[in-house]
C-alpha cells in the first residue's frame, strides 16, 4: 500500500516532459515564416516594380532601422514612460477599486453599473475632453493610458473576487480569522489569477492609449508624434520602421509579463 | 462540549425565494457524543452544522454551547466541509497547517509552529497521504483532497467537529479505512462529534445516535440511540446486532424519504 502510493506520489509530482524538438519548434517556426514574409515581400515589389512610398521593400525599413534606429529607440522610450506610468497607476487603481466595489455592497449596486456603461463606451471618444482639459503635454497622455488600463484590471478583480466559494470564507470564519486575514490568504490569492490576467489585457491597452494619445498630437515627444509627422512627407519606411519598433516592445513586454503570470499563478 | 439545540429553524430570504430549511430543531448533545445527521438531500443538513458552528445566525430558537449562547464561530471548531474547499495554491501541507496560520495571527496558537508541523504530519499520515505533503490539490483524487481537508480541521485539537459528508467521495473500502481511523480519533481525544453522512452502514458503525430529518423543511422526524458496544471494531460490521440496528435505521429513513418525494417540488 504504501509503495503504490509513493510511486503515484512521484508520477503526481513530476509530470511526463513536454518533447524538446515541440518546444524549440514553437520559436523557430514563427522566425522561418517570417523571413519567408519579408522575402517574398521583397522579391514581390522586385518583380513588379511596386510604387515604393507606398509599400517600401523591407530592404529601406531597415535602412531606417539601421540609420535612425537610435533616434526611433529614444522617441519610443518617450513613449514607454507614458505606457509604464499609465499602466502601473491604472492597474492600481482598477485592482483597488475592483476589491472596493466587491466588498461594499451599495458601492457595488451604485457604481459598478457605471463602470460598466463606461466600459463599454469607446475611450477615444474622452479624448478630446482631456486634450480641453490637460493640454497636450504628459498628464493627458497619462490620463489616456490609464482610462484604457483601468477597466480590464477592474472587471478582472471584481470576477476573481466574486468566485471566492462561500465555504473558503466560511474556512477563515470558522477558526475566528479576521476578515483581513481572510482576505489576504484566501481571496486575493483566490483572485489572483484573474487579476493578473486583466492586467495583461491592461498592458496592451497601455500601449494603445500611450501610442494613441500621440498620434493625435503631433510636435510632442515620443513615437506616436513621430509617426504622424513621417505620415505628412509619406515617410512610409519610417512608419513601419516605428511600428516594428513600437511592436517589438509590446510584445517582449508581453511575453515577460505572461512568464511573471505563469511563475506567480503556478497552480493555475 | 455539550450542545443544545433549543427550537431552531432556519429560513434563507433572498430577493426572488424564500426557502425554510429547518423547522423546530430541539437537540441535546452531551459532551464527547458521536451523533449523525441523516437526511434527504436538500434537507438542511450542512445549515443545521452551519447553525451550531455559528457561521449563521438562526431565524428562531438557539444554539448553546456548554450552556452559552452561540452568537459567532467560537474558534475550537473543526469544520470538514461537504465539498475539500482545499487552497489550491498551497501544498497539502500548506493547507493542513492553515488553522495554525490563523491561530497565530491573532496570538492563540498554543503550541510552537514546529508542534504544529509534527502534527500536521502525523495527522497525514495517519490518513496515509504523508508522501503527498509537497503535491498542489489538483494533483489529488478527490477522496485524497477530502483526506486533506479532515487533517485541517483536526489540526488545531478542536473540542467540537462538525464533518459534512467527509467520506462521500470514498470509495467503500477506504471509508471504512477511514471510519475505523476516525473512531481511533475520538476514542483517544473524547470530541463532541456532528457527522452528516447519506450512508446508513456508516453512521450505524460510527454513532451513538443518529439523527433522521425530514425533507425541506427539515425537522427532526426520530432518532436512533445506537446499542452497539465500544469500541466498535471492524469485525463487528458483520455481526446481527449492527444489521439490526442497519435494518432499523433504514425503516425510519424509508419514512423521510417518502415524505420528501411527496414535498420535493416547492
Ligand atoms: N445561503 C443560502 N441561501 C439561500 N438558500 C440556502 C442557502 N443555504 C442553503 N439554502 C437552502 O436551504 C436548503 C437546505 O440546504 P442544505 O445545504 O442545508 O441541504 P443539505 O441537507 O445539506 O443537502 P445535501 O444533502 O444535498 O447536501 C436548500 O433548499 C438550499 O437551497
Ligand atoms: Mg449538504
Amino acid at each position: 500500500m504504501t509503495s503504490q502510493v509513493s510511486e503515484a506520489a512521484t508520477e503526481a509530482v513530476a509530470p511526463a516532459p513536454s518533447s524538446r524538438t515541440g518546444r524549440i519548434r514553437r520559436f523557430v517556426d514563427p522566425i522561418v515564416f517570417a523571413i519567408f514574409f519579408v522575402l517574398a515581400w521583397q522579391g514581390f515589389i522586385w518583380v513588379t516594380g511596386f510604387h515604393s512610398v507606398v509599400l517600401p521593400p523591407p530592404s529601406k525599413v531597415w535602412g531606417v532601422l539601421w540609420n535612425q534606429g537610435d533616434f526611433l529607440v529614444g522617441n519610443m522610450l518617450d513613449t514607454a514612460v507614458t505606457i509604464a506610468w499609465g499602466f502601473f497607476l491604472g492597474g492600481v487603481m482598477g485592482f483597488v477599486s475592483g476589491v472596493l466595489i466587491n466588498h461594499f455592497e451599495a458601492v457595488k449596486r451604485a457604481i459598478h453599473p457605471i463602470l460598466v456603461s463606461l466600459y463599454v463606451i469607446p475611450k477615444a471618444v474622452f479624448i478630446p475632453l482631456l486634450i480641453l482639459w490637460w493640454g497636450v503635454g504628459f498628464e493627458y497622455k497619462l490620463l489616456v493610458t490609464v482610462l484604457l488600463a483601468f477597466f480590464p484590471v477592474t472587471e478582472n478583480t471584481i470576477t476573481g473576487l466574486n468566485g471566492v466559494e462561500q465555504e473558503m470564507v466560511e474556512l477563515t470564519r470558522s477558526l475566528r480569522g479576521s476578515n483581513w486575514f481572510g482576505f489576504r490568504k484566501v481571496s486575493l490569492p483566490f483572485a489572483l489569477p484573474f487579476v493578473l490576467a486583466g492586467l495583461r489585457i491592461a498592458l496592451t491597452e497601455s500601449f494603445i492609449g500611450g501610442v494613441l494619445s500621440e498620434v493625435l498630437v503631433p510636435g510632442s515627444a515620443g513615437i506616436g508624434s513621430r509617426i504622424v509627422e513621417a505620415a505628412a512627407f509619406s515617410n512610409t519606411e519610417f512608419i513601419i520602421a516605428s511600428i516594428m519598433v513600437i511592436a517589438s516592445f509590446g510584445i517582449v513586454s508581453y511575453f515577460l509579463f505572461l512568464w511573471l503570470e505563469r511563475r506567480l499563478t503556478f497552480w493555475v | 462540549m455539550g450542545i443544545e439545540l433549543k427550537g431552531l429553524g432556519k429560513t434563507f430570504q433572498t430577493s426572488d425565494l424564500t426557502v425554510e430549511a429547518l423547522r423546530d430543531i430541539s437537540v441535546t448533545v452531551s459532551d464527547s457524543e458521536f451523533v449523525s445527521i441523516i437526511g434527504p438531500s436538500g434537507c438542511g443538513k450542512s445549515t443545521l452544522l452551519r447553525l451550531v458552528s455559528g457561521l449563521i445566525p438562526p431565524t428562531l430558537g438557539e444554539v448553546s454551547i456548554d450552556g452559552v449562547p452561540v452568537v459567532g464561530p467560537a474558534g475550537n471548531i473543526g469544520f470538514v466541509f461537504q465539498a475539500p474547499t482545499l487552497l489550491r495554491w498551497r501544498t497539502v501541507f500548506k493547507n493542513v497547517m492553515f488553522p495554525y496560520e490563523v491561530l497565530a495571527s491573532q496570538k492563540r496558537a498554543v503550541m510552537s509552529r514546529e508542534d504544529y508541523e509534527e502534527r500536521a504530519e502525523m495527522l497525514l499520515r495517519m490518513v496515509g497521504i504523508d508522501d503527498f505533503r509537497n503535491a498542489y490539490p489538483k494533483q489529488l483524487s478527490g477522496g485524497m483532497q477530502q483526506r486533506v481537508s479532515i487533517c485541517r480541521a483536526l489540526l488545531h485539537d478542536p473540542t467540537l467537529l462538525l464533518m459534512d459528508e467527509p467520506f462521500g467521495a470514498l470509495d467503500e473500502f477506504t471509508r471504512e479505512r477511514m471510519n475505523e481511523e476516525l473512531m481511533r480519533i475520538w476514542r483517544e481525544t473524547q470530541k463532541t462529534v456532528l457527522f452528516v453522512t447519506h450512508h446508513i452502514p456508516e453512521a450505524v458503525f460510527l454513532s451513538d445516535r443518529i439523527l433522521v430529518l425530514s425533507a425541506r423543511p427539515g425537522k427532526i422526524l426520530g432518532e436512533i440511540v445506537v446499542d452497539l458496544p465500544r469500541p466498535r471494531t471492524a469485525e463487528m460490521r458483520d455481526s446481527v446486532a449492527f444489521l439490526e440496528q442497519v435494518v432499523i435505521t433504514r425503516r425510519l429513513i424509508g419514512q423521510a424519504d417518502g415524505d420528501g418525494n411527496s414535498k420535493e417540488s416547492p
